[in-house]
């Protein structure tokens, strides 16, 4: 087929409102609130643009974005970019409230895994219910059924409750339905965090299947492996536009040194930074230390570094975990330190401190990393940060030849090691 | 291939049944209907007949208190038949009102995750009480071969009684399904509504009983003349043409003033659920 565009989008905007949940904490106030001011509360379905501009925000911002037919489109950003509200607006889930755009083929959405999945319902009874749900007919269910239950590989459970499966089998059975969804056009919000590797795998080679038969989709995922190994072109979005729309390389560079730029290491506690986990311990501030202990962003390959994490303690946390992921430009990371497997017990953690990770003869070639640090309780997160740090890695004659491994040769990580006759 | 093209824009907010839409969606409908009935009866022990139950056991006990102990007339008729004729639409459309008051924001899940005409839900609570009418419709069988009663021609008007009454459940319904979205104190509101409803309608007592002067204000309430309307069915007795006149009318009413109102709000619920 040709290279016609497929989506067309000129000038989309979405505003949302937010704190709708006023809180009330009488029935009396409440009521009192009613009667100060009905016309606000009765109306709580008018759009956003009839309220001042502190309760709203825009999701999305004057978005331009032409999509051609048989592309495979990513969509990178940070957590509240915007990257959702995009393909919600596109799935017609959520209306904008400007703009415009244009589809030329049957769309289909996949948002989430196992939208609509009933506990109660056997795993064939929730591949019809989740088949419809996505848009199949009765009769293409019945015609691609068995391929489904094939693909899930999980035939033997076919007729328990999904409340009895694991939560594995339940994202294969999951995504084995929405991989026999056969729209023109796919949209697809990071549903593939979720699932074993080998899973993960199958159905990035399914996705790729489906692109090559000249499908065009739209990814979003905060996997950069997936999205370089996927897409043909990528967006990144921020904070609600499109501030890079090129090549995937090109795109996952400019992401990367976006986030180092707005991460401001020395304070962790600020409000803008986005985290994940129950906040009983948070990270203040890291560093990294070079081997004269002082504090710096450019470390020569092989050098013993240091990185220091301060910890501010909420409410204590029984046998802490903490762990610290090296990850480099595409977003794949290299390698952890976590004190579990090292056996060192933190359980003496109950006031604010500083914690120090030392890493003797860093490994890494040269280029920027990043790092992602997560504390918690078993594997329960108590506060987790993508990108807090980054750094860059130079050159050095690590094995006193001198010439410098080189990164253009291929790989991540320098070992050391002989060359001998037998 | 790719004809049908899709614009989304920002809508003006007209009125608009998506009649076509949820005729392309009908196989969706189907399951949804289909997964309430299953999820409904999946763990009980006495499975869909739960669905005979109510309207038996509320017979029994408005026999009791109101029939033997109050001695509400029941124009000539055994009350338990003469009450139970009028259970019957009644008990379906009470639950239709109370499914589709929580059936939008029980699929809170679907609504922010897919596209799909969202009529379609309280559509689909609708549906699942029609199944247990029809349940209802052999017990009543039963219970009319037991007081000699038979079949005659009156029972065809059962037919254009029951889109009434389905006409009345959407209307009210979807008004109700769409406002527990923004204000969830309809949860709790409905069911007393309900309740009061019950006894602003003759099912426990023969519209003659509120007198010629108030009963025009009776026929206002549209299950008044479609409930007394299916007992004339049942019972072979005359029907009171201007009260079903009425309540058809008001029922129609109801109905456009429903669904409108859903598609006005419908394309908001994503955001605020
Ligand atoms: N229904 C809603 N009501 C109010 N604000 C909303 C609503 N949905 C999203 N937002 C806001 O819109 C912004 C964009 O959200 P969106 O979900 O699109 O982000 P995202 O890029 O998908 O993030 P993530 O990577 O975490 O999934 C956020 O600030 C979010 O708080
Ligand atoms: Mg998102």
């Amino acid at each position: 087929m040709n290279n016609s565009e497929i989506i067309t989008i000129t000038g989309l905007s979405k505003k949302y409102r937010i704190g709708i949940q006023e809180k009330h904490d009488n029935l009396r106030e409440a009521i009192a609130s009613f009667f100060s001011n009905p016309i606000k509360r009765i109306n709580r379905f008018r759009g956003a643009s009839d309220y001042s501009k502190e309760e709203t925000i825009y999701a999305l911002k004057e978005i331009n974005l032409t999509v051609k037919q048989g592309e495979v489109l990513g969509i990178i950003g940070r957590n509240g970019a915007g990257k959702s509200t995009l393909l919600k607006i596109l799935s017609r889930i959520t209306e904008p409230t400007d703009g415009e755009i244009i589809i030329r083929g049957r769309l289909s959405s996949l948002l989430e895994v196992g939208t609509g999945f009933h506990p109660e319902l056997t795993g064939r009874e929730n591949i019809y219910l989740n088949a419809a749900i996505l848009g199949m007919t009765k009769n293409e269910i019945n015609e691609k059924f068995d391929e489904i239950v094939r693909f899930s590989e999980i035939r033997k459970f076919l007729d328990t409750p999904v409340k009895r499966y694991s939560s594995g089998m339940y994202v294969r059975l999951a995504f084995s339905v929405a991989a026999h969804l056969e729209p023109e056009i796919l949209l697809v919000d990071e549903v593939l965090a979720v699932g074993d590797i080998g899973f993960q795998k199958k159905c990035l080679g399914k996705m790729h299947d489906v692109s090559s038969g000249g499908k065009t989709i739209i990814f979003v995922s905060h996997n950069m492996a997936a999205i370089e190994n996927l897409c043909t072109r990528c967006i990144v979005i921020n904070d609600g536009e499109i501030t890079f729309n090129g090549n995937t390389d090109g795109a996952i560079k400019y992401y990367h040194s976006q986030l180092s730029e707005t991460v401001k290491p020395t304070d962790l506690l600020s409000e803008d930074i986005s985290r994940i986990g129950d906040s009983r311990i948070r990270f203040k501030n890291i560093a990294m230390l070079n081997s004269e202990e002082k504090t710096s962003n450019q470390i020569y390959m092989g050098e013993d570094v240091t990185i220091k994490i301060g910890l501010k303690v909420n409410k204590g946390i029984k046998e802490p975990r903490i762990a610290v992921f090296f990850k480099n430009q595409l977003g794949q990371t290299v390698f952890r330190t976590f004190t579990w497997e090292k056996e060192k017990d933190f359980s003496s953690i109950t006031n604010d401190c500083e914690i120090l990770c030392k890493i003797p003869n860093l490994p890494l070639l040269q280029g920027r990393y990043y790092l992602n640090i997560w504390i918690g309780e078993y594997n329960k997160p108590s506060d987790f940060i993508e990108s807090v740090l980054s750094f860059d890695v130079l050159g050095k004659d690590v094995f006193g030849t001198g010439r410098q491994p080189d990164q253009r040769y291929g790989g991540v990580v320098f070992v050391e090691h002989e060359w001998d006759f037998l | 291939m790719n004809t049908n093209h899709i614009v989304i824009k920002p809508q003006r907010n007209l009125f608009r049944i998506p009649i076509i839409e949820i005729i392309r969606y009908k196989d969706l409908l189907y399951f949804l209907v289909w997964r309430d009935l299953k999820v409904r009866y999946k763990q009980t022990i006495l499975g869909a007949s739960w669905a005979l139950f109510q309207p038996l056991v509320q017979m029994v006990i408005f026999s009791i208190f109101f029939g033997r102990l109050a001695k509400i007339p029941s124009e000539n008729v055994p009350y338990p038949i003469f009450v139970y004729s009028a259970l019957l639409p009644w008990t379906f459309f009470a639950n239709s009102l109370n499914a589709c008051n929580n059936s939008v924001i029980n699929n809170a899940g679907l609504i922010t995750k897919i596209y799909f005409p969202r009529l379609i839900i309280p559509l689909s609570a609708i549906g699942g009480g029609l199944i247990d009418l029809l349940l209802s419709f052999l017990v009543l069988l039963g219970i009319m071969a037991y007081y000699n009663f038979s079949i005659t021609i009156h029972f065809l008007m059962i037919f254009p009684l029951l889109i009434g009454t389905i006409f009345t459940a959407i209307g009210i319904g979807t008004l109700l399904s769409a406002l527990s979205v923004a204000y969830r104190d309809f949860r709790h509101i409905v069911p007393f509504g309900i309740q009061i409803w019950l006894f602003a309608t003759p099912v426990i007592y023969p519209p003659s009983i509120v007198g010629s002067r108030f009963e025009f204000l009776l026929n206002l309430n549209p299950m008044a003349g479609i409930i007394n309307g299916f007992r004339s069915a049942i019972l072979n007795r005359p029907f009171s043409w201007d009260a079903i006149g009425i309540s058809f009318l008001i029922s129609v009413i109801i109905f456009m003033i429903g669904v409108g109102y859903f598609s006005r709000v419908e394309k908001k619920f994503a955001d605020i659920i």
